[in-house]
C-alpha cells in the first residue's frame, strides 16, 4: 500500500487525538513508532489493515464514522497535493472515472514493475452510461467500505447527489466488489431531452 | 518556504534531472527515485517517473507493433516466396532512379546462371536476350514507362548457359513516383518454352519448334537433314481400328518416327496428318546410314512392315527429305521450304523424295506457273479447249467436254498434268472450277444461238472435289445457268469417284440438287477406282464414261472387251447412257460399236480446240 493512505490516517490521528493517539494506534499496530510514510513507496497491505482497525479501536468510533472521517482528510490532502486531478475532472463522475487512472500515477512511483501491477489491478471504472459508472475493485484487503466512503466526499466536493450500489461484495463471498454509482439529478437530464 | 526547504527541493530536482540524464541514449527504462523527506519532492519524482512509464509504455507499443508488422511482413514475404517458387517464375525489380537491377535466384537459374552478384545493371539482362528480340524487349519497356501501357507483357529468348535459348514470358508493372514518374518497374520471368513448343494435342513438339531449331542449327552451321512424312490412310485407319481418334494414333507415330537405328531424331507435329523428323548428318555418318536409309526406315517402320511394333497399324506414308549440306541454304526457311518441296513430290509420285539441286529450277517453274496461273485466273483469261462427243454409230454430235487449257505466252501450253496439282497445292481448284464452267456456260450461250441453234447438246465441265464440298456450289451453278439464260440439260457435270470420296453426303446432296434441276451428271474415269459399282447404287447419274485405260487396245485384249461389255450391259440395265474416252484407233471404234450405242470422245473423232475451232471444225451432217 502505497504510504499516503496511512500518512493521511496518522496524520488525521495526530490532529483528532494527538501524538499519544497516534502512538498508541502505531504502537497496537505493532510498526515503527518514528516512521514517516512516503507518497512514492510502497508498504505492507497488512501493516495498513492493522493501522486501520487499529484507529477503529483506539478511538472507540465506528468503523464507518473512521471511514468518514478519513474520506475527508484523505480528499483534503488529495486536493492540496493534486489539485489539477480535481480540476481536470468537471464533477465526480468524471472524477470517479479517473480515480483508478490516478491510482496508476501513484503506482508509477513505485520501483518494481510487479507492485505497480498490484495497484493498477485493483480498480477498474467504465461508465455505463451518462450518470452511471460501473467499478469493480478486486483486492484482497477488502476496503470497500472506505470506498464508499470516499464516493459520497467526492460527491460532496462537487455538489453532487449520488446513489450508491454494491450489487456484489467479496465480504458475501463474491470473487470482486462491484460497484454501481448513479447520478440521478443527471440521468434526469438526460431523460428529459 | 524555510531555506531548508528550498534547499530540499533544490537537492530533489537536481537528483531527478541528474538520473532524467541517462535518457540520452533512448534509455527510458529508469526510475527517478528521491531521498527527500518533502511530500511535493515525492510527488515530482511520482510524476516524472509516471511520464517515464507512459514514454516506455508508447515505445513497448511502438515496438511490438513494429513487431506485428515485422511479423506481416515476414509472413507475406513467405507466402509470396511460396508463390512464386510454385509458380517457379524469377522475380526481378530495376530500380530505375539508380539503374539497378536485383533478381531472384531463381532468374539465374532459369539462365543456368550462377547466382552470385546482388545487383546488376539493366545492361546485362538485355545481354541475356537473344539478338532477334531485344529490340521488341526494349520497346516494351520504353511503353511501360511512358505509360502507354499498365502492363508490360513480352515474350523473348534468353541464352541458357549452355549456349541454348529457351523462351520466356516477362511480366512487370510500374511503381511512379510523386512526379507520375516510373520509378521501379517489377515483375516476374516464366519460362514457356514447353508450352511453346509442344502441341497440345498430341504432346510432340511443334513446329515453331522445328523451325527454331533448324535455324539454330543454319546459324551454327551444323549439317542437318529434315523428313517430311504425311500419313496418307489416316481416314482409312481411323474408320476401321480401334483408335478412333488422331490423339489416340499420335504416341505410336511418334514412336516409329523416332526409332531409327540409333540415330537422336525428334519428330515434331506439323498438321493432323504431317509430321518432320530433324536430325544431323553427323550422326548419319557416324551411324553409318544414308539419308535414302533414313527414309526407308522410317517408312517400314509407319508400315511396320519389319513386325517391329506390336499393333497392327499399318501407316502408308509418303516421305520428302532434305539434307542441308546437298544444297546452298542460307535461310531456315529454305531447308524447310525444300522439305515441304520434297514431301508434295513424294505424294505426286509415290514413291520417296530426295530434294535436290535439280529440283530447285523445277521449284522455280512451278512457282512460276503458280504465279501465272493467278493472274490468268483473276484476269478470267482462262480459256478452256472443247473436245466434241459423238453417237458411235450415227455419228452425231451428242456434245463436247470442256478441258481445262493453260496457255501462256512466255510459258507456253502448260500441260493440265503440271497446272493441276499446282492449282490443288495453291488452293485454287474452286477458282479454276468456276473459271471453266462460266466460260461453259458463256460458250454454251453463243453456240445455243448460233450454228447448234437447233442441235440438242451438252458441255461437260469436270468438278473437283473442292467445289463439291461447298454447300453452295448447285446454288452458284444455277444461278449461272439462269443468269445466261441457259438450259440446265445443256450442262453436264462429270464427277470422279475419288472426288466423292472425301465427303460423299455432301456431294450426293450438291449432286441431287443439280440434277433435280435438270443438270446431268456424268461418272467419270468409270472403273479406275476401288468401288464404283457402289456410287452406282446410291448416287443419282446420268451418264457413265468408261475410263481410256480400259478402251485402248480393247479389240485385242479380251479381258477389257469383257469388262466394257459388262459395264455397258449395267449401264443399258439401270438405264444409264455411256460414253467411251480416249478412242484412238478405228478398230476400237468399231468394237465398241459392235457392243451397243454409246458416245464416243477421243482423238479419233476430234481432238480438244478453243471454242471457235471446236465448231469450225465439226463434220457437216453430224449436227
Ligand atoms: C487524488 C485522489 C486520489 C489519490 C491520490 C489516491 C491515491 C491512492 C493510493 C496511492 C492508494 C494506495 C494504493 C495501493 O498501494 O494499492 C489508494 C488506495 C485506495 N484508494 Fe485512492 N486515491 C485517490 C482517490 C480515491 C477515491 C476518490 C477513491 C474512492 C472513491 C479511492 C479509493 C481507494 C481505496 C478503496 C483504496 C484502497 C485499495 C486497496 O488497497 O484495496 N481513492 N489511493
Amino acid at each position: 500500500m502505497i504510504g499516503i493512505i496511512q500518512q493521511v490516517l496518522l496524520e488525521l490521528l495526530d490532529q483528532h487525538g494527538g501524538n499519544e493517539l497516534k502512538q498508541r494506534v502505531l504502537k497496537a499496530a505493532n510498526v515503527d513508532p518514528s516512521i514517516n510514510y512516503r507518497i512514492d513507496k510502497n508498504y505492507s497491505d497488512d501493516e495498513c489493515l492493522r493501522l486501520i482497525n487499529a484507529a477503529v479501536i483506539e478511538t472507540g468510533l465506528s468503523e464507518t464514522t473512521v471511514y468518514q472521517h478519513y474520506a475527508t482528510a484523505f480528499l483534503k490532502k488529495a486536493q492540496a497535493l493534486f489539485p489539477r486531478f480535481f480540476e481536470i475532472a468537471d464533477d465526480s463522475e468524471g472524477f470517479l472515472l479517473r480515480q483508478a487512472r490516478i491510482h496508476a500515477v501513484m503506482a508509477s512511483g513505485l520501483k518494481r514493475q510487479d507492485e505497480r501491477q498490484h495497484v493498477n489491478d485493483k480498480f477498474t471504472a467504465t461508465s455505463i452510461e451518462p450518470g452511471k459508472v460501473r467499478v469493480i475493485y478486486r483486492s484482497a484487503n477488502g476496503l470497500c467500505r472506505l470506498y464508499q466512503a470516499l464516493a459520497f466526499e467526492v460527491a460532496a466536493l462537487y455538489d453532487d447527489e449520488i446513489e450508491f450500489e454494491e450489487p456484489c461484495c467479496m465480504h458475501q463471498g463474491a470473487v470482486h466488489c462491484e460497484f454501481l454509482i448513479s447520478w440521478p439529478n443527471k440521468r434526469q437530464e438526460v431523460a428529459c431531452d | 518556504m524555510t531555506d531548508n526547504q528550498n534547499l530540499s527541493l533544490r537537492s530533489v530536482i537536481t537528483q531527478i534531472a541528474d538520473q532524467l540524464c541517462d535518457t540520452i541514449d533512448n534509455n527510458f527504462d529508469i526510475h527517478v527515485a528521491v531521498d527527500t523527506p518533502d511530500t511535493e519532492g515525492q510527488k515530482l519524482a511520482l510524476l516524472v517517473n509516471f511520464l517515464l512509464e507512459n514514454v516506455r509504455r508508447s515505445l513497448d507499443d511502438m515496438q511490438s507493433l513494429n513487431m506485428q508488422l515485422e511479423d506481416k511482413v515476414k509472413e507475406r514475404t513467405s507466402l509470396l516466396d511460396l508463390i512464386l517458387a510454385g509458380s517457379n517464375d524469377g522475380v526481378w525489380i530495376w530500380d530505375i532512379a539508380n539503374d539497378e537491377l536485383t533478381l531472384s535466384g531463381r532468374w539465374y537459374s532459369m539462365l543456368e546462371l550462377p547466382h552470385d552478384a546482388n545487383t546488376q545493371s539493366p545492361e546485362f539482362w538485355l545481354q541475356q536476350i537473344h539478338p532477334a528480340d531485344r529490340g521488341r524487349f526494349r520497346d516494351a519497356i520504353k511503353r511501360l514507362r511512358k505509360g502507354e501501357s499498365e502492363h508490360l507483357n513480352v515474350e523473348y529468348r534468353v541464352k541458357t548457359a549452355h549456349q541454348g535459348y529457351r523462351w520466356m514470358l516477362c511480366r512487370g508493372v510500374c511503381q511512379k513516383d510523386n512526379n507520375q514518374q516510373c520509378s521501379i518497374v517489377a515483375g516476374t520471368q516464366t519460362d514457356i518454352s514447353a508450352m511453346r513448343i509442344f502441341d497440345q494435342e498430341s504432346g510432340m513438339t511443334n513446329e515453331r519448334y522445328l523451325r527454331e531449331r533448324v535455324e539454330d542449327a543454319i546459324t551454327e552451321e551444323q549439317s542437318l537433314f529434315l523428313v517430311y512424312v504425311t500419313v496418307e490412310n489416316i481416314d482409312a485407319i481411323l474408320t476401321s481400328s480401334e483408335h478412333p481418334s488422331n490423339a489416340m494414333l499420335y504416341p505410336i507415330i511418334q514412336e516409329r518416327l523416332s526409332k531409327v537405328s540409333n540415330l537422336h531424331l525428334v519428330a515434331s507435329k506439323l498438321s493432323a496428318i504431317t509430321f518432320a523428323v530433324m536430325g544431323f548428318e553427323s550422326e548419319l555418318a557416324a551411324t553409318n546410314l544414308t539419308i535414302e536409309d533414313v527414309c526407308q526406315q522410317l517408312r517400314d517402320n509407319c508400315a511396320n512392315t519389319q513386325r517391329t511394333f506390336d499393333d497392327e497399324i499399318r501407316f502408308e506414308v509418303a516421305v520428302g527429305a532434305v539434307v542441308s549440306s546437298m544444297l546452298r541454304i542460307e535461310q531456315s526457311q529454305q531447308l524447310i521450304n525444300y522439305a515441304w518441296s520434297a514431301l508434295r513430290r513424294a505424294r505426286q509420285l509415290g514413291q520417296t523424295c530426295i530434294f535436290t539441286e535439280a529440283h530447285i529450277s523445277q521449284d522455280s517453274r512451278r512457282m512460276r506457273v503458280e504465279k501465272e496461273l493467278r493472274r490468268s485466273l483473276m484476269k478470267n483469261a482462262l480459256a478452256p479447249d472443247y473436245q466434241a462427243i459423238y453417237q458411235g454409230k450415227t455419228k452425231t454430235l451428242e456434245g463436247f467436254e470442256a478441258l481445262a487449257r493453260f496457255r501462256h505466252a512466255e510459258l507456253g501450253t502448260v500441260s493440265p498434268g503440271e497446272f493441276i496439282p499446282i492449282a490443288e497445292d495453291a488452293g485454287l481448284m474452286r477458282e479454276l472450277g468456276y473459271s471453266i464452267l462460266d466460260s461453259t456456260i458463256a460458250t454454251i450461250k453463243q453456240w445455243q444461238s448460233g450454228v447448234l441453234r437447233d442441235h440438242p447438246f451438252y458441255i461437260a465441265v469436270n468438278v473437283s472435289a473442292i467445289q463439291l464440298q461447298d454447300p453452295y456450289f448447285a446454288d452458284n451453278v444455277l444461278a449461272k445457268l439462269e443468269g445466261a439464260n441457259v438450259s440446265p440439260s445443256r450442262l453436264k457435270l462429270e464427277v470422279t469417284e475419288s472426288t466423292l470420296v472425301e465427303s460423299f453426303k455432301h456431294a450426293a446432296e450438291q449432286i441431287d440438287k443439280l440434277r433435280q434441276q435438270g443438270v446431268r451428271i456424268a461418272l467419270d474415269d468409270f472403273g479406275t477406282g476401288y468401288s464404283s459399282l457402289s456410287y452406282l447404287r446410291s448416287l443419282a447419274i446420268d451418264t457413265l464414261k468408261i475410263d481410256r485405260s480400259f478402251v485402248a487396245n480393247l479389240h485385242e485384249n479380251k479381258q477389257k472387251s469383257a469388262i466394257i461389255k459388262t459395264v455397258y450391259e449395267l449401264a443399258t440395265e439401270l438405264d444409264l447412257s455411256v460414253v467411251a474416252e480416249g478412242v484412238e484407233e478405228a478398230e476400237e471404234l468399231d468394237f465398241l460399236n459392235s457392243i451397243g450405242d454409246m458416245a464416243i470422245q477421243g482423238f479419233l473423232l476430234a481432238r480438244p480446240l478453243p471454242a471457235d475451232e471446236a465448231i469450225d471444225q465439226l463434220p457437216r451432217g453430224t449436227y
